[in-house]
């Protein structure tokens, strides 16, 4: 028998999402409890701390003297964010800062781990750069955090000799743990349960080879329906 | 008020054609019974419907019974046969002592005449399978099966036969080549389309003439019989003025 190809319109989709609308409800729900109980009782608390820096380029002596800043410097500045970016996230600072939390506070986080940890982003617009430390517990955050802009501005000279930083807000100790969107979260996993258990519908309709009505029947084999009962 | 201890089941028999049947159901199988008038090939003699399924549970010995019922209430003589000679039912269905049978009577055991059990219900008679034989493929393809049912077509004007499943056993095969028409059942949201390729497959080999589906466990709307007709006598009536 010649198998003819069949293509699913809206109607037979509708069918397809009914037929299998279990398997849809019961992944959803799967997906939400997994993830309510993985967000809610396997996630551990973590913290931040952030600061604000403000690098800035300043090429003309003369300007610093007078603690001026020109508008190439701003220029400049927003051009090599980037950079100080890159630069602040590299390995050998990294390590420079585990070392010396290692002397200060006997913590021993890995320059791999503290890569991990840290966060730096530039605001939009603008030469202000963002730190984000974020730890099993606040005291660690600010500490990193801490470090990071106490030594920052001595690794942006050693890059770039015209490069300032100040700090505009200093990392600050945070007792409340960063919220982990228990309810987004759980939201979502019900949403992918959904994605999945509908990709499963389709999937388990291609491997459906039960006849569903007498229409398919006729149509596949040209005999007649003598009758149909319940 | 009585306590329900026990949940209730529904039994074979509850489905066999009775007073209390479902006017959707009998009229149904008033269809079937019409649709399969119209395609047999006009014969002197008896005609054998044969009818059979692709694999067990679709519904097939029901529906043998419920036709057979069917073709006696109006007015023709029938018989069924009870050719599932490995796991038979028909004697269930109608409440009565499986006793001697098809097998027997093949065989050489007993009369055909003291085998008939006539009247299982109102103008129909049957025959059950009788004793189970180790070959029943080789009973069934025997001389004597055929010139069974050749005496039978002298007496009556329908013969229903009640056959294995076709993909699970050569015995359906094997009895299609004495029948006028084969009547295959399907059950819905059950059969696959492989078992009912293979099922057409087996009986296109030997030849069978194949005159239709019976689908069992059905869904569709089209087997509402009653609005159906409420629509069509509406419709009729109001065309030629019918009060």
């Amino acid at each position: 028998m010649d198998e003819k190809e069949k293509t699913l319109n809206i109607r037979d989709i509708f069918f397809v999402l009914w037929r299998y609308k279990w398997v849809i409800i019961v992944l959803s729900l799967i997906g939400a409890l997994f993830m309510f109980v993985k967000v809610q009782f396997l996630t551990p608390d973590f913290y931040e701390a952030d600061a604000r820096m403000y690098v800035i380029n300043m090429d003309d002596a003369t300007v610093r003297q007078q603690g001026g800043v020109g508008s190439w410097d701003i220029e400049a500045s927003r051009l090599l964010s980037s950079s100080y970016i890159e630069i602040l996230k590299s390995r050998s600072f990294l390590q420079d800062i585990s070392d010396s939390l290692k002397e200060s506070h006997g913590t021993n986080y890995s320059a791999q781990q503290l890569r991990g940890m840290i966060d730096v982003q530039l605001v939009n617009e603008t030469e202000l750069i963002i730190v984000t430390v974020r730890a099993g517990n606040p005291v660690d955050a600010r500490n990193i955090a801490d470090k990071f802009v106490k030594k920052a501005p001595e690794q942006m000279q050693n890059v770039f000799a015209s490069a300032d930083v100040k700090i505009i807000d200093e990392p600050i100790y945070s007792s409340v743990p960063v919220d982990r969107g228990v309810t987004g979260n759980t939201i979502l996993g019900f949403l992918l349960g959904g994605i999945f258990g509908i990709v499963l519908a389709f999937i388990l309709k291609a491997m459906d080879r039960k006849i569903h009505s007498s229409e398919a029947l006729v149509e596949r084999y040209e005999i007649s329906i003598l009758g149909e009962l319940d | 008020m009585k306590l329900r201890t026990k949940k209730e089941t529904v039994s074979d028999v509850d489905y066999i054609l009775s007073d209390q049947t479902n006017f959707e159901t009998a009229e149904t199988y008033k269809t079937i019974r019409t649709s399969i008038m119209f395609s047999l090939p006009k014969l002197d003699g008896g005609k054998v419907i044969g009818v059979t399924s692709a694999i067990p549970g679709e519904g097939k010995s029901t529906a043998v019974v419920n036709m057979g019922i069917t073709f006696a209430q109006m007015g023709a003589k029938v018989i069924i046969l009870d050719c599932d000679m490995r796991k038979p039912k028909m004697h269930r269905y109608l409440q009565i002592e499986l006793g001697e049978g098809m097998s027997n009577v093949i065989c050489g055991f007993s009369e055909l005449k003291d085998v008939i059990r006539k009247n299982v219900r109102q103008g129909l008679d049957c025959i059950t399978a009788g004793e189970i034989p180790p070959n029943a493929a080789e009973v069934l393809s025997s001389d004597a099966f055929t010139m069974i049912v050749e005496e039978l077509k002298q007496t009556y004007d329908y013969i229903l036969i009640d056959t294995p499943p076709v993909t699970v056993v050569t015995d359906a095969s094997v009895i299609s080549k004495r029948c006028t028409a084969m009547v295959l059942v399907v059950k819905n949201d059950y059969t696959t389309y492989d078992m009912v390729d293979e099922m057409i497959k087996r009986l296109n080999k030997v030849q069978a003439k194949i005159i239709g589906f019976i689908m069992t466990n059905s869904n569709s709307k089209h087997n509402r019989y009653g609005s159906y007709a409420a629509r069509y006598k509406y419709k009729y009536g109001y065309k030629y003025g019918y009060k």
